[in-house]
């Protein structure tokens, strides 16, 4: 998975501005609060990763911060605007949880689907260009699966359907990227190469990451902050803080609890 | 010249053909793959009830199929989309409401005559040179706005969510669809007839479903396929004195069932 894409850095007008901005939001009825007054902070260049148990709200959090879901209460700010006027969508990529889960006989090519993350790009009415094509191909290469541009996207495995999802997320050259539970139904070695190769966006090219996963342990490792979530934000802050506050454990009201770490 | 060319309606008769067999294989692949093949049949047969109304009424028919389709399409997307019934439940109210409402207007005009008959059957031999001007013009917004709205079609098509996050206005789209549909619908109607107007949007598309490796592919051998069934349907029609509707869509099914062939095949 060699790089070879620039990817736009955040501006310094921009670094000031938190990237996502959430105060006080709530989603869901009075009795049956599936998110209960969450406020949330992500930085430029941060690596959040969002963990809780099942139920705990981690997917309806991130569908309120794209806009998707109406939030009860609450304000969210994306790049400092308000995600009711928002329109900068090409800044923001987004991989959704079931997006391994089309019909494998969908005739679409691997090419076809990732130029397809830069159709807010390229504006309503005009047609993909030299420019579009030359960025999907450099997402493709971005995430490693550059020969497989003309394949049907139906003939791969669940791990490289995963990176050419990622290369539609990042066809737009997105400053945020969100995954909902990227690894679900990707063999190990594939999700070593995946990890390897958001490590690679947020340092290299400063790409803020959002991860939304039940596997603790193996985001623990990777993000460099946590966000705990069980209908309310339990925690956030290092990865190491959420070890020593015991916040985890209290998280899962587990026993025993092994992070594995090799930094 | 083979004598088929000689006589004007069967000219008039293949130029309807083609822009059907254009237009309705591509609107077919969004709907196929969106799971939505039903909603071509419903919208026919509430063009019926606004062919029904226009009969009764004595405006052309093809305005107050055009009308009425619309005015369902909107109906149909709205109660889809509100969520409170199942999908195929809201298109199968609007199918037998269509149909209802078109019975019952049938009836006070004085029964089934030879021109709802027409309808219901398809009379692509009596297509008028004025119809003619009707069908290439609807056909041509139909094909028009699918050649603007490619990318945007086959993103929300792929996935919706994912394109509501890159800023697609999906729910606008989806309602375009619907509308695109009902155009459809009213152009094939005057070839094929109401009953097999959904036959010539979802069998070709699905034919090219089972051979095409890409989207673009899928949309050529789609159209291709149509085109084939409509030239094909309409000549047995003339040599053979067949109608013309039934003998188009046989042709699609013959070709349907040779692409299973064809992919069984290593």
């Amino acid at each position: 998975m060699k790089p070879s894409v620039i990817l736009p850095m955040d501006s310094a007008a921009v670094r000031s501005d938190p990237v996502v901005d959430l105060e006080h939001v709530s989603f869901g009825y009075d009795s049956e609060r599936v998110l209960d007054d969450v406020s949330l902070r992500i930085g430029p260049g941060d690596f959040l990763g969002i963990i809780g148990p099942n139920g705990s709200g981690k997917t309806t959090l991130l569908r309120v911060l794209l806009g998707l879901l109406r939030p009860a209460s609450g304000r969210i700010k994306l790049f400092g605007l308000d995600v009711r006027s928002f329109r900068e969508w090409a800044r923001i990529g987004y991989v959704p949880q079931k997006a391994t889960a089309f019909d494998a006989r969908f005739p679409a090519s691997v090419l076809e689907v990732v130029i397809s993350g830069r159709s807010g790009v390229a504006g309503i009415g005009h047609r993909f260009g030299g420019r579009d094509r030359t960025a999907a191909e450099e997402a493709l290469q971005t995430v490693g699966m550059f020969e497989f541009r003309g394949r049907p996207i139906g003939r791969l495995s669940a791990g490289q359907q995963q990176r050419v999802f990622i290369a539609r997320a990042l066809a737009s050259r997105p400053q945020l990227l969100l995954l909902d539970e990227p690894t679900v139904g990707v063999d190990v070695d594939a999700q070593e190469q995946f990890y390897s190769l958001l490590r690679h966006l947020n340092r290299e090219f400063g790409t803020t990451l959002v991860l939304v996963s039940h596997d603790v342990s193996v985001v623990a490792e990777e993000a460099t902050q946590l966000a705990c979530l069980n209908r309310r934000l339990v925690f956030h802050g290092s990865p190491e803080d959420a070890m020593r506050s015991g916040a985890l454990a209290q998280l899962y009201r587990a026993e025993s609890f092994v992070v594995a770490h090799h930094h | 010249m083979p004598e088929i060319f000689q006589y004007g309606f069967m000219l008039r008769a293949l130029a309807a053909g083609l822009m059907i067999g254009t237009i309705a294989p591509t609107i077919g692949v969004f709907l196929v793959l969106r799971r939505l093949s039903l909603i071509a049949d419903t919208l026919a047969h509430v063009a019926l009830a606004g062919v029904a109304l226009a009969l009764l009424t004595g405006i052309h028919p093809a305005v107050g199929a055009l009308a009425v389709a619309l005015i369902g399409a909107v109906g149909v997307e709205r109660l889809r989309v509100s969520g409170r019934l199942y999908g195929e439940a809201a298109l199968a109210i609007f199918l037998s409401g269509g149909l209802a409402l078109a019975v019952v207007l049938i009836g006070l005009g004085g029964g089934f005559t030879v021109d709802v008959f027409s309808y219901l059957f398809g009379s692509i031999t009596v297509v008028q040179p004025r119809d003619l001007w009707v069908i290439l013009l609807l056909g041509m917004v139909v094909l028009g706005t699918v050649v603007l709205l490619y990318k945007e079609l086959f993103a929300i098509t792929f996935d919706e969510e994912a394109a509501r996050v890159q800023g697609v206005p999906v729910d606008s789209l989806n309602l375009l669809v619907t509308v695109l549909v009902a155009t459809t619908v009213v152009v094939a109607m005057r070839v094929v007839g109401v009953l097999l107007t959904s036959a010539l949007i979802v069998i070709p598309a699905a034919t090219a479903l089972r051979l095409a490796r890409n989207f673009r592919s899928a949309l050529l051998i789609a159209v291709l396929a149509a085109l084939a069934a409509v030239v094909v349907g309409i000549v047995l029609s003339f040599y053979l004195n067949i109608a013309a509707g039934g003998a188009i869509v046989a042709s699609a099914i013959i070709l349907f069932a040779a692409s299973a062939l064809a992919v069984r095949r290593p």
